[in-house]
């Protein structure tokens, strides 16, 4: 009797072992004690959870201002935009639309100054060095 | 004095009874001793046996376990259990992972730390004293409840 627990958003914040079989519409009904499936989101429709990706085109760029780094995020279903922020303050950087066919959605980021640039898409987050 | 020797002798026949009587609280001895026999158990006996030593064996009811990620800007977060008598379950957790960077430690502490408490029959509460909007931060919450007969 293992389930996923749902949040609002279909987001797995919880995955159990109960006593009893239950209905409840936050609970989704798993085979296994699976703990990867922490932070993923339920798409009811498919059955798949899937998970927020980030990827960048570079990991490193030049802090002259010009060069830049493209940080792609693909967004399961349930979002219709992706924001985008500083993953060491939590502070919003943008909040960008996500294309509607490949889930996608694409921020530029640029330095003038050297440093570790860390940007994170809710729990997820990815680091771009400017030298 | 034959008569009477008789008597008494029938008499304790009837209290001790026969090898063969059944199980009996208000029998004879042999059916009084089949019965404490029979609610003593065997050590091997579980608690659908209905026995002191299947009681004795089995003490816990049921067992629930999770593995629960509180949302980043959370401070309390509930999750759904099967139904337990809260008078006699106790919860155990233990958290594990980074709470995040911040320039206050005491923060970090008191954003990683929970408290676990049965809300009601069917959900299980944890509870920070703060947070902060760290997105670096990754806390999992292990958490048992285990409810007794």
């Amino acid at each position: 009797l293992y389930y996923a627990q749902l949040d609002e958003k279909g987001k797995v914040y919880t995955v159990c072992e109960l006593a009893k079989e239950e209905l409840n519409q936050n609970l989704v009904a798993i085979d296994a004690f699976d703990e990867s499936l922490l932070n993923k989101y339920y798409d009811a429709e498919t059955g798949i959870f899937e998970e927020i990706t980030l990827s960048a085109d570079k990991t490193t760029i030049q802090a002259d201002g010009q060069d830049k780094a493209t940080i792609t995020a693909k967004m399961p279903k349930v979002f219709f935009e992706a924001v985008f922020k500083n993953g060491m303050t939590g502070e919003v950087i943008a909040v960008l639309p996500v294309n509607s066919e490949t889930r996608l959605a694409a921020l530029e980021i640029r330095a003038t100054t050297p440093g570790e640039i860390v940007v994170a898409v809710e729990e997820k987050l990815i680091k771009v060095v400017a030298q | 004095v034959f008569g009477m020797m008789e008597a008494m002798l029938s008499f304790l026949r009837r209290q001790i009874g026969l090898r063969t009587d059944a199980a009996d609280v208000a029998g004879s001895l042999h059916a009084k001793v089949k019965d404490i026999v029979n609610k003593v158990g065997t050590p091997s006996d579980s608690r659908a046996n209905n026995t002191l030593f299947g009681w004795l064996n089995t003490p816990v009811k049921s067992v629930q376990r999770g593995v629960t990620a509180p949302s980043i800007s959370d401070v309390s977060t509930t999750v759904t259990i099967s139904s337990v008598n809260t008078s006699k379950a106790i919860v155990l957790i233990s958290v594990k992972g980074a709470p995040g960077d911040s320039t206050d430690p005491q923060l970090v502490f008191r954003h990683g730390m929970f408290t676990a408490v049965l809300s009601s029959s069917t959900t299980l509460t944890f509870t920070r004293d703060a947070y902060f909007t760290a997105t670096s931060q990754s806390i999992n919450i292990a958490w048992q409840v285990i409810e007794f007969y």
